[in-house]
């Protein structure tokens, strides 16, 4: 598994929904979050990334719900990489009550590199961020988050 | 109202297919410019808010109505989408539902996105609902309403 990145956030009111728990969609965007945050950690950010003509499509997300959020909650989103392809990757996350720790959910996202442009298309990982992900993905051990981002 | 309404075409809000599988509900959504990113596109989570769009059309063309609360809910248990085409603002999105699968105590729905009227795959997917009954217990599915989803009987 290698780094994980954990992302601290709480429930707004704006993401439940009429059963008074979160509504299903919104942990995808909490998967974003989490996903942008652990880019962060490795040194690298979208903002850049679509500077170099580059941007990343999602191609698969997939979420299993276990338990329900409710507004004010803290929750933790942990991320990491699964798998690192030729011009894609695939992040896994838990999320968790952090008072309780109860596990909330679990997902995944299939992301494909792309160059922007007339034609765009799958591209391979730019090569610095590949080294990045490789030095922190390959020991297949669970380890302790060891990056923390509060937003 | 303006007359110039009277100009606009018609989206019916949803018709019901008949496929050897079971029943197929079309409804359709304009793509808004608040479910678009800096990409330009179409944000990836709003596809999975047009699968509930595409779940109620299901619901009130084969159930008449949204279960009500007190007769049990149907929570989401797992979902999942497969990307294939963006779509942008404007753009007129045909959401098709059916049952993938029943059993006892819940149902998965597929989902299919297409871009109108060229037809093109944007997005597929499926989601797993159980039954709860109103004090949050999973329960079997009703037989109205499993009957009713696969277009067999009326709720």
């Amino acid at each position: 598994m290698g780094l994980v990145v954990e992302s601290h956030l709480r429930v707004r009111y704006a993401e439940t929904d009429a059963q008074g728990v979160v509504y299903y969609a919104n942990y995808l965007v909490w998967f974003e979050v989490a996903r942008v945050n652990y880019l962060r950690a490795l040194g690298f950010d979208f903002r850049s990334l679509e500077q170099a003509n580059i941007t990343v499509v999602i191609a698969e997300a997939s979420c299993r719900y276990l338990a329900p959020a409710r507004f004010d909650d803290e929750i933790a989103v942990q991320a990491w990489v699964e798998e690192i392809g030729r011009t894609s990757l695939v992040f896994e996350y838990a999320v968790h009550n952090r008072a309780t720790g109860q596990r909330l959910a679990d997902g995944s996202t299939a992301l494909v590199f792309v160059s922007l442009g007339e034609k765009p298309r799958p591209i391979e990982i730019p090569a610095d961020l590949r080294r990045a992900l490789l030095a922190n993905s390959s020991d297949g051990e669970h380890k302790e988050p060891a990056v923390v981002c509060e937003s | 109202m303006p007359e110039d309404n009277a100009a606009l075409p018609a989206i019916p809000e949803a018709r019901v297919l008949q496929s050897p599988d079971g029943p197929i509900v079309e409804t359709w959504v304009r793509v808004r410019f608040a479910e678009t990113d800096a990409m330009g596109v179409v944000y990836h989570t709003n596809y999975i808010i047009w699968f509930e769009v595409g779940r109620g059309a299901y619901w009130r063309a084969l159930c008449g109505a949204e279960l009500g609360a007190d007769a049990g809910s149907f929570p989401v248990a797992s979902v999942e989408a497969h990307y294939h085409a963006p779509a942008r603002y404007g753009d007129l999105v045909t959401i098709r539902t059916s049952v993938q699968e029943m059993r006892s105590r819940s149902v998965t729905f597929a989902y299919e996105c297409r871009l109108e009227p060229t037809g093109q795959r944007l997005a597929v997917g499926r989601s797993t609902h159980l039954f709860l009954d109103a004090q949050g217990h999973a329960r079997r599915l009703p037989e109205g309403i499993r009957l009713a989803l696969l277009g067999q009987q009326k709720a």
